[in-house]
């Protein structure tokens, strides 16, 4: 895997930010809302705490209105100058500061009522301020708290929510690491598997403890393997046939020779001479049956069908013939439909023909009958080429059609390629080839035009 | 030196056929698998020429492997158009001593077998000899004391039978086999004969009858 290619992204780094986004986010949501209603709370508690002192001051000074000290030191009431206050008393149109913290002034806290808040020396306040009517006239009670005091309180309750998630941040950062990096591992191990296959290893790859995730991906590989293990066998038979094909010829061509050359009796030099050219004149055959395989590949064949007439080009391909039958003593007929014309490539079809009488003529043994029958069935029409011969069993019949494929009872004689050649001028025409047993016993190869 | 050559095409069993006969060889053919299992379990051979791709049931693989589960040692030589390793391979480990890709030369053909059957013998040279007499497969020639002999293609082939088998008695009808093949009908006194003259050209003493039994080359246990 050395090839460059166009980085794809980190499926780890993806998801590691992702989590890691999403947990940090809804932490500070979590955090936000703690600050806020942890200062919500510590708002109600300093307020309640603001009117209890305030009770508290008024219900000292109704009771001792006179022997109250005037101000009072921090250290009287606790608190440092986060807290201040007045008490005062209006009468007669004019009030009276009767006592206040140390820290306060001597000018009113607050001109409002109740609670209010603003800015006293650079900071911000709070302030209450409660009236009362007593016997001898209003008392006020003012106090102010700093602000400061509240929000302390809501940042340290947050910060104590804060830290440890901050920190906890690289710990799960590194946990969903090694957790993501984890469950990848199964990825890596059929990258492993592919990678590390010798080339020729097409076997399926057995990953029983795959995660379903991962099986999919196992499933169409396995399948890919089996897809292409099934070509290359064909691939392999084809070469396998074709090399005995083409090397046992060659073979018995140097081999007849070489006995030629060194036969002593000239009879012996004229048999394996004579033996030389009956090679010589097989692999003619097989070259031109190449040859002819070859040119019906779709590309090499431009399309001309024209009318042809089935009878006449039967008459014909059987006159070309009629020698090698009447050799061996055989009967060869013609019969059905006078006219039975199809559209197609002449030529062609008297090769198919031709094929299959050759066939036919070769298998059939001496004093046979071949038959070559042209019927109409509907719109199709069928060509037919029936033998007496030992016919092909069954279960050899598909194999028959593959491209130098001879079967068991096949001796020596033809090159397997016969068949695959009319299978392919068939397809070409659009014609179905089917092999069957003749009446006779033998074969009956036939072709269906059209319907 | 008798062969089974085991060959479906008729033209190349032919060819082959002949030319080892040319060689000095004696060659039966078997023209598929049965046939050619029919003939190793009812008789002896020095070396099989088997073809690989045979019509019928049986193909050459199934051949071999039927041979040496029976426990048959004849060397066996693989004549195949497989040429990939892996044909090479299964030919060499499912038992064949030796394997030629076609098209190939008869010479090759005819030497690597003569040099199967020196192995299967368990003999270093390629000459074979006895006393003053020796023998040479591949040149086809013998010698006695130096000077060099005629011998008729039959009378070769006995003298190369007995001295292969040197210090073993064989029968008459053990020659016969190995000098004459399935398509050779001998006179019924043939290898008196041939023994005959092999003693006139190369001495009496040479060849031992051993009555009763057969003839042998040296001291027989």
């Amino acid at each position: 895997m050395n090839v460059p290619r166009p980085a794809g992204y980190s499926l780890r780094r993806r998801l590691l930010w992702l989590l890691l986004t999403t947990i940090a986010l809804s932490w500070l949501a979590t955090v936000g809302a703690v600050f806020l209603r942890a200062h919500e709370m510590a708002d109600e508690l300093f307020d309640a705490q603001l009117v209890q002192m305030a009770k508290s001051l008024l219900a000292t000074v109704a009771a001792r209105p006179d022997e109250t000290p005037p101000t009072l030191e921090a250290a009287a009431y606790g608190h440092t100058q986060e807290l201040v206050f007045q008490v005062w008393r209006r009468h007669d149109g004019h009030a009276t500061l009767l006592m206040r913290s140390a820290d306060a002034p001597q000018a009113p806290l607050t001109e409002a009522e109740g609670f209010s808040e603003r800015d006293w020396g650079q900071q911000l306040w709070r302030f209450y301020s409660r009236r009362e009517q007593l016997d001898d006239g209003f008392y006020e009670v003012q106090l102010g708290q700093q602000h400061a005091v509240r929000y302390a309180l809501a940042e340290d309750a947050t910060r104590h929510i804060l830290i440890p998630l901050l920190g906890g941040l690289p710990l799960l950062a590194l946990a969903i690491w090694f957790a993501v990096g984890r469950a990848l591992r199964p990825l890596r191990t059929v990258t492993k598997a592919v990678e590390t296959r010798q080339p020729e290893a097409l076997d399926a790859l057995a990953m029983p403890q795959a995660p379903q995730e991962v099986q999919p991906l196992i499933d169409a590989l396995n399948e890919l393997f089996a897809r292409i293990r099934r070509t290359l066998d064909s691939e392999r038979q084809f070469t396998a046939n074709a090399a005995h094909e083409l090397r046992t010829p060659l073979a018995a061509l140097k081999t007849q020779a070489q006995v030629a050359l060194r036969a002593e009796a000239e009879s012996a030099r004229q048999r394996a001479l004579g033996h030389v050219i009956e090679g010589v004149d097989r692999m003619t055959r097989l070259t031109q049956q190449l040859l002819t395989l070859a040119r019906l590949d779709p590309e090499n064949m431009a399309r001309k069908h024209r009318p042809v007439e089935l009878h006449a080009l039967a008459m014909r391909v059987a006159g070309l013939l009629t020698a090698a039958a009447h050799a061996k003593n055989i009967r060869l007929s013609i019969e059905g439909a006078r006219e039975a014309t199809i559209e197609g490539n002449t030529e062609l079809l008297q090769v198919l023909l031709r094929n299959l009488l050759d066939n036919a003529i070769r298998y059939t043994p001496e004093g046979g009958a071949v038959t070559v029958s042209i019927q109409g069935e509907g719109n199709a029409l069928a060509l037919a080429v029936a033998d007496s011969g030992p016919g092909i069993p069954e279960a050899e019949r598909q194999r028959a059609l593959h491209r130098f494929e001879r079967l068991g009872n096949s001796r020596g004689e033809g090159s397997g390629l016969g068949l695959s050649i009319v299978a392919r001028i068939a397809e070409l025409h659009d014609a179905g080839f089917l092999l069957e047993q003749s009446e006779a016993g033998g074969l009956r190869a036939s072709v269906r035009f059209g319907g | 030196m008798r062969l089974l050559l085991v060959e479906d095409d008729p033209l190349l069993g032919d060819g082959i056929e002949a030319g080892l006969c040319q060689a000095g060889f004696t060659v039966d053919w078997a023209h598929d698998g049965r046939a050619a299992e029919n003939a190793l379990r009812a008789e002896e051979f020095s070396a099989v020429v088997l073809d690989l791709g045979l019509p019928g049931e049986l193909d050459g693989m199934a051949v071999l492997s039927r041979l040496r589960n029976r426990g048959q040692a004849v060397p066996v030589l693989i004549l195949t158009a497989r040429d990939t390793v892996p044909d090479k391979l299964a030919g060499l480990d499912g038992g064949a001593d030796d394997y030629l890709v076609k098209p190939f030369d008869l010479d090759e053909l005819a030497a690597r077998l003569r040099a199967l059957i020196r192995r299967s013998h368990g003999r270093p040279t390629a000459l074979l000899s006895y006393a003053e007499v020796t023998l040479d497969p591949a040149a086809r020639r013998v010698t006695a004391n130096g000077q060099p002999v005629e011998l008729s293609s039959r009378e070769f082939a006995l003298l190369e039978a007995l001295l292969e088998n040197s210090g073993r008695i064989l029968a008459r009808s053990q020659l016969e086999r190995l000098i004459y093949g399935w398509n050779e009908e001998p006179e019924s006194n043939a290898v008196e004969v041939h023994v005959h003259h092999l003693r006139r050209k190369l001495g009496a003493e040479l060849i031992r009858t051993v009555r009763g039994v057969g003839y042998t080359i040296g001291t027989a246990a």
